[in-house]
């Protein structure tokens, strides 16, 4: 299935929409009774929307309710019931006889779960055998901040049939789990429905390639129950209940991750919510349904605006060993941020909110993103530099809805800061990254800087170009030997990547194993990097090198180290767009004699093709006086996302760009 | 035995005791000799693990050690993890981290640690839980030191092992192991390269064993070196009695543990009603017991699947026959035991294995009597034929063992105990690939060709669980991957499995590939190596201290048959060559006639462990192979003949 068309965003807020009609597929919803199997059930070999899955999803039904009256230090709770059924066809989906149930507990939060009821169904003699799961085949575990049900369903084999339901309560209000229509098998029907008091705005964002099957909204009177928000907003609420329904029939599995995808999040069918406004009577309430809003909530909140304020104190002594009080040059930013990327190291772990208070990051020099870069932050601000902490989401994490603000799409947290005149944007998670450089994940969309003024800065893929530059020198040598230097100076991101690898290995290792591919007529001398140690450069390496030819005929390839021989989209089908990470502008120069005592046979033409609207090329020249070849490859590409149908023609470029590498020049011993 | 003259033993014990107490105050920034920081990530300064045996069903562990981590590839060693579970209750723990200078960075206790549990093991529920910590400091060197206490209720789980030198990239300044017990307790116990044997002494009806090992530096680590586990200092430790979980066993042979494990089978092969009459109707009417064998093993793998549950005693006691039947679902040791059951119902004697599984596995040995186990597998005895069954999987033929569990000693749980027994081997004669290549280029470079692969023994392993386990895509994707051809199709993929004690499979596929030969004027150029066997290439190694494995005994045969087009001759060196040595040859023959090229290469190695002196030799024979595999052909178009 190819997805050729941009997804379908919506959204609205429950309470806008009226009462919509009915679209029904074909089929038509199951029997979602508990234990409604018959033996027609069992009669399929395959089903429709993938005749090659190992399973198929009968049926995928969400409910989600509120209690009013829950007793509890929060006078309401969500209830979340699942129900699923589900038949392995093949043994290689036995995998899904063991399922697994995760209830998140932390600080003070608890949700947990209730109500399992679970069984197997299996047809024998034409009848339907039904066995349940018992206590026995319950295990309780726990992962760091989750409880996890476990259930091994017993009797499960190829063409059973299982069946499972639980309920998980999550103290308070405001948060509506999300549902997906898809997953790695096929759905058949997927249901989602959510009841709510009139009393609680929700926004709805939807996102998939393809339209409802139901998408309805009825009303209910008669909901009534006792709230108390604060001293003016007590009392007994009496209203309508909302009942939304979203259902999609016959649902393919999600084609798996093709490369240059950045998450198949961005592709699949789902519906989100978030809590826009509480109303009782007079009182209303509104949340984070603007950017103003979120910024104030933002800042207001302890673990993440509140830990700005002035109470840094005990940072007073370390500043003063770092920078000059007072200064807000450019010189004393530099020096604070390499203070707390050189000295801090990161868990890598995600998310807009600090796991643990400043200080103890300061204390322990280690600590997740946000802990890190709003550290980073408080000491800027502290120190007298104008700071602002920004939110994005990271590529793997998914796209973001710039009119819609999801709080929970944000996971990852830069600082901002004004030095000389100018803003610069940071991260100090990793040692690689230098000042005013971000990784190649931040690159996804807008951030927001969380301040009063709001501001937006694009991270766009299309901005940013990763510019590589090669050179190699080879000449006839005083000695009657052939010799000469091989340099490259990396790209932004091929700089981060290799110091990165040279945490991991020395670099005498690194050039042992480019010295390992080697042609056996050459010889590598001496090697090394240069400004390693700087993030804040492009890191360049080289090395000496000498030939000894002795050959008749030798086919010499120019380019070295970097020749294209696999393409990086070799698959002839794609589902899903392509988006790299950024732009690409790679050189590569040689300047040869002509090896004494060989002549040229063959010279490679030059060539040059580009992409279709021009966005992209492949240059190659060649060019010899007699004496010497002069040779220059350079590509370009000046985008970064393609569509599905540009596809082909992305994929032919590179065919041709690996084909015309290729080649050699062909030189011939001349006595 | 060294004999420690009474005024020396005090002076030993009380330069013990002070060392103790010198190194609980500054054992930190202490200069460290070049011997012991050359090659090392992390150096131990000092490592004391105490046990105390109070009964065979109690006993107590103390460990304290002092880790120096010089550079990042010792940071693994920073991490602090400890485990607890029904047999071992975890006491104090506490940590701390220094700095280069010796101050203290961090303190951590007990309920500083995050708890986990151990998924990812295939594992699906288990009662072992980890306590985990990780200080992630890196400005080195840093120095971290540890104590624990444990109490174990069950000996059975003694540490069976303790290893000074975990890995060839920690050195060590001091590691010991002191274990005290009641004088008549027969502790068990086996040296392995270890320099100095047991102290033994002798307190107030006591025993106490002492080993120390001192000044081990890092051991550079060479390429196709033998497993560190078979060449590190170490001791293996055995309780001669054990209580566990109400349980007696005891340890002093094969036989003891056999008893022990008969003593947590007992009574769990019973089969329901239901269960032995489908056995019936399954063998009555075949008359050959391996038919049986296979109709029993097959109604195993349609009818049942793995879920690893181990909690408790349930680590080593199987759940019963009658469990399995029901739920359709064990563990190794359940299906194990219940295929043992369903044997014996058809009147077949079978026997449930214990073995150490896994293709890296170092081998058990069978000299020492101890738990050195992971996995269990089954046997069913015909004649004088031995039948292997791996439970565990749905797709193995009856007979056949993988590489996760051939070719190693194993131990039998027969009706006396148990005994040592060998699971089959695989050699160059069973693990074949052997790969026909037929088809032409033409003069634009394009390939067509047919190519059929015949894989056997573990050659056909991999092939064979794509087969089973992928989607056709996938299958297409990997094999054009493989063969690293740009501009490639895969057509016609088809494949017949033969199964058996050494199953063989066939694979047939046609390929097409434009411009795998490149244009260059007049001549074509294009890699053959890509149809055959591909080595790695390997660096001269000066002075090669450790000896070399090779890890399995394989032969690969590839013959290509390439019709060239009208007018075009091959230039320069055909593909020829050929390398024999007592662990492998490798021998490639090419020819040109009637316009097709043809090429034939043949590379075999045999399993086994080399003389260091002999690398250069191994050096030479992966070398050429690599270099035949990557060499350029050049084709040739012949000039247009000069015109009247």
């Amino acid at each position: 299935m190819k997805h050729a068309a941009l997804p379908v965003l919506a959204f609205g807020l429950i309470l806008s929409l009226l009462c919509s009609t009915l679209a029904r597929a074909q089929s038509g919803p199951p029997d979602m009774t508990f234990g409604a199997i018959t033996p027609a059930d069992f009669a399929p070999t395959a089903y429709a929307p993938d005749s090659t899955a190992n399973a198929v999803f009968l049926l995928d039904h969400g409910d989600v309710t509120f209690d009013g009256t829950y007793s509890n230090n929060h006078s309401f709770a969500t209830i979340y019931t699942r129900h699923t059924r589900l038949r392995i066809l093949n043994k290689n989906a036995l995998g899904l006889a063991t399922l697994s149930i995760s209830s998140a507990h932390h600080n003070g939060y608890e949700a947990f779960t209730t109500d399992v009821r679970a069984a197997t169904y299996n047809l024998q003699d034409g009848k339907v055998v039904e066995t349940k799961l018992d206590k026995k085949s319950i295990f309780k575990d726990k992962n760091g901040y989750y409880n996890i049900e476990k259930l091994a369903f017993p009797d499960a084999r190829e063409g059973s049939i299982i069946e499972y339901t639980y309920t998980i309560t999550y103290p308070g209000y405001g948060y509506i789990p999300d549902w997906e229509f898809q997953g790695s098998y096929p759905v058949l029907w997927s249901q989602y429905e959510v009841t709510v008091p009139a009393m609680f705005d929700f926004s709805v964002k939807s996102q998939g390639y393809r339209l409802y099957t139901v998408d309805t909204t009825f009303y209910f009177e008669g909901a009534s129950f006792p709230v108390n928000f604060g001293m003016d907003a007590r009392g007994i609420w009496n209203g309508k209940d909302i009942h939304r329904v979203w259902a999609m029939d016959d649902m393919p599995p999600l084609d798996k991750k093709e490369p240059y995808t950045t998450t198949l999040r961005n592709h699949i069918q789902k519906v989100q919510f978030q809590l826009s406004a509480v109303q009782f009577g007079s009182y209303r309430k509104t949340y984070r349904t603007t950017w103003p809003e979120l910024t104030t909530e933002l800042l207001k909140n302890d673990n993440f605006g509140g830990t700005l304020g002035d109470r840094n104190h005990w940072m007073d002594d370390e500043l003063k060993k770092i920078v000059q009080a007072g200064s807000t040059s450019q010189e004393a930013a530099r020096k604070i941020f390499a203070y707390v990327r050189d000295q801090f190291t990161s868990t890598g772990q995600e998310g807009i909110y600090i796991t643990q208070p400043l200080k103890k990051t300061w204390e322990d020099k280690k600590g997740g993103v946000a802990d890190i870069n709003l550290l980073l932050t408080a000491l800027y601000k502290h120190a007298g530099f104008e700071a602002s902490p920004v939110i994005l989401s990271t590529r793997a994490h998914g796209r973001t809805l710039d009119a819609f603000p999801l709080l929970s799409e944000y996971n990852y947290v830069l600082t901002r800061v004004l030095a000389d005149g100018q803003y610069y944007l940071l991260d100090a998670t990793r040692t690689t990254t230098g000042f005013g450089a971000l990784p190649e994940l931040c690159y996804n969309g807008p951030a927001h800087v969380i301040d009063a003024g709001n501001d937006v800065i694009p991270l766009l893929t299309d901005s940013i170009t990763e510019r590589r530059i090669t050179q190699v020198m080879l000449a006839n040598d005083d000695g009657g030997g052939y010799s000469g230097t091989y340099s490259r100076r990396e790209g932004v991101f091929e700089s981060m990547d290799t110091r990165t690898l040279l945490k991991r290995e020395k670099p005498d290792d690194f050039f042992e194993r480019l010295s390992k591919g080697l042609a056996e007529y050459k010889q590598m001398g001496e090697h090394g990097f240069d400004s390693l140690a700087v993030p804040e450069e492009l890191l360049c390496w080289h090395y000496s090198m000498t030939y000894h030819f002795a050959q008749k005929t030798l086919y010499f390839n120019p380019i070295m180290h970097e020749r294209m021989s696999n393409s990086p989209i070799p698959d002839p089908e794609r589902h899903y767009p392509v988006e790299m990470p950024y732009c690409i502008d790679n050189n590569y120069i040689l300047h040869m004699d002509i090896p004494k005592g060989y002549a040229i046979d063959q010279l490679p033409k030059s060539t040059r093709f580009t992409l279709e609207d021009g966005s992209g090329s492949y240059e190659y020249r060649v060019d010899t006086d007699g004496k010497t070849i002069d040779f220059h490859s350079r590509m370009q590409l000046k985008r970064t996302n393609y569509t599905v149908d540009e596809y082909s023609g992305l994929r032919n470029f590179f065919a041709l760009v690996i084909q015309k590498e290729k080649e050699p020049i062909i030189f011939k011993k001349t006595n | 035995m060294h004999l420690i003259p009474p005024g020396k033993l005090r002076c030993l014990l009380a330069a013990c005791l002070l060392w103790h107490s010198v190194s609980a105050q500054e054992p930190m920034t202490g200069p460290l000799p070049d011997s012991l920081t050359k090659g090392a990530g992390m150096v131990k300064r000092m490592d004391l693990t105490e046990i105390d045996i109070e009964s065979p069903r109690k006993a107590r562990i103390h460990h304290q050690y002092v880790y120096t981590i010089l550079n990042s590839t010792g940071d693994p060693w920073s991490a602090i993890s400890t485990f607890y579970d029904k047999f071992h209750d975890l006491g104090n723990v506490s940590a701390t981290l220094y700095d280069a200078g010796g101050k203290v960075v961090k303190k951590i206790k007990k309920s500083d640690l995050e708890d986990w549990n151990i998924e990812g093991l295939g594992i699906f529920m288990m009662d072992i839980r980890v306590k985990y910590y990780r200080f992630g400091y890196h400005a080195y060197p840093y120095t971290i030191s540890f104590e624990e206490d444990m109490t174990l209720s069950g000996l059975f789980g003694l540490q069976p092992q303790w290893m000074p030198q975990p890995s060839s990239l920690v050195s060590v300044v001091s590691s010991r192991l002191v274990i005290r017990a009641p004088a008549d307790y027969p502790l068990q116990y086996k040296e392995y390269h270890f320099p100095d044997p047991v102290a033994v002494t002798e307190k107030k009806g006591d025993k106490i064993y002492s080993w120390q090992i001192t000044n081990l530096p890092a051991v550079k680590s060479e390429p196709y070196a033998a497993d560190w586990y078979g060449r590190e200092p170490r001791i293996n430790l055995a309780p001669g009695s054990f209580e566990v979980d109400g349980f007696k066993g005891s340890c002093y042979s094969w036989a003891d543990l056999g008893r022990f494990m008969d003593e947590l089978y007992k009574g769990r092969a019973q089969l329901p009603e239901e269960a032995r009459r489908k056995v019936h109707a399954l063998v009555d009417g075949l008359s050959d017991d391996h038919a049986k064998i296979r109709a029993l093993y097959g109604f195993l793998q349609q009818n049942t699947h793995y879920v690893g549950i181990e909690l408790g005693i349930g680590g080593w006691q199987p759940y019963d026959a009658n469990y399995v039947y029901t739920r359709k679902y064990g563990d190794c040791k359940a299906l194990a035991n219940y295929m043992v059951a369903l044997l014996k119902e058809a009147g077949i004697r079978g026997c449930s294995v214990l073995i150490r599984s896994g293709a890296e596995a170092p081998p058990i040995d069978t000299g020492f009597a101890c738990t050195q186990f992971n996995h269990v597998i089954a046997v069913a005895f015909t004649g004088k034929d031995s039948v292997w069954l791996e439970c565990t999987s749905s797709t193995l033929p009856a007979g056949y063992l993988s590489s996760l569990t051939a070719d190693r000693d194993a131990l039998l749980l027969d009706e006396n105990g148990a005994h040592v027994i060998h699971t089959p081997a695989y050699g160059v004669r069973e693990n074949r690939l052997i790969r026909v290549v037929k088809g032409s280029i033409d003069d634009k470079g394009d390939l067509q060709v047919t190519m059929q692969t015949d894989y056997s023994g573990l050659e056909q392993d991999g092939p064979a669980s794509l087969v089973n386990r992928a989607s056709k895509k996938d299958r297409l994707d990997l094999q054009r991957q493989l063969l690293g051809l740009a501009n490639c199709t895969i057509s016609d993929l088809a494949d017949s499995a033969s199964p058996g004690a050494v199953p063989a499979l066939r694979e047939t596929m046609t390929v097409s590939a434009g411009q795998y030969a490149t244009v260059a004027g007049n001549r074509l150029l294009f890699t053959p190596g890509i149809f055959m066997r591909k080595m790695p290439r390997l660096q001269e190694l000066a002075n090669r201290q450790s000896d070399f494995e090779l890890k399995a005994s394989v032969e690969e045969a590839d013959s290509i048959a390439l019709q060239l087009p009208a007018g075009w001759t091959p230039e320069g060196n055909l593909l020829n060559g050929s390398l024999s040595s007592p662990f492998g040859s490798y021998r490639v023959r090419s020819s040109f006639a009637n316009g097709v090229l043809t090429i034939a290469c043949d590379y075999r190695q045999y399993k086994g462990i080399y003389p260091a002196a002999e690398y250069p030799r191994l050096v030479r024979l992966f070398n050429l192979a690599h270099r035949e595999a990557d060499r350029e052909l050049v084709l040739l178009k012949a000039p247009p003949s000069a015109g009247p």
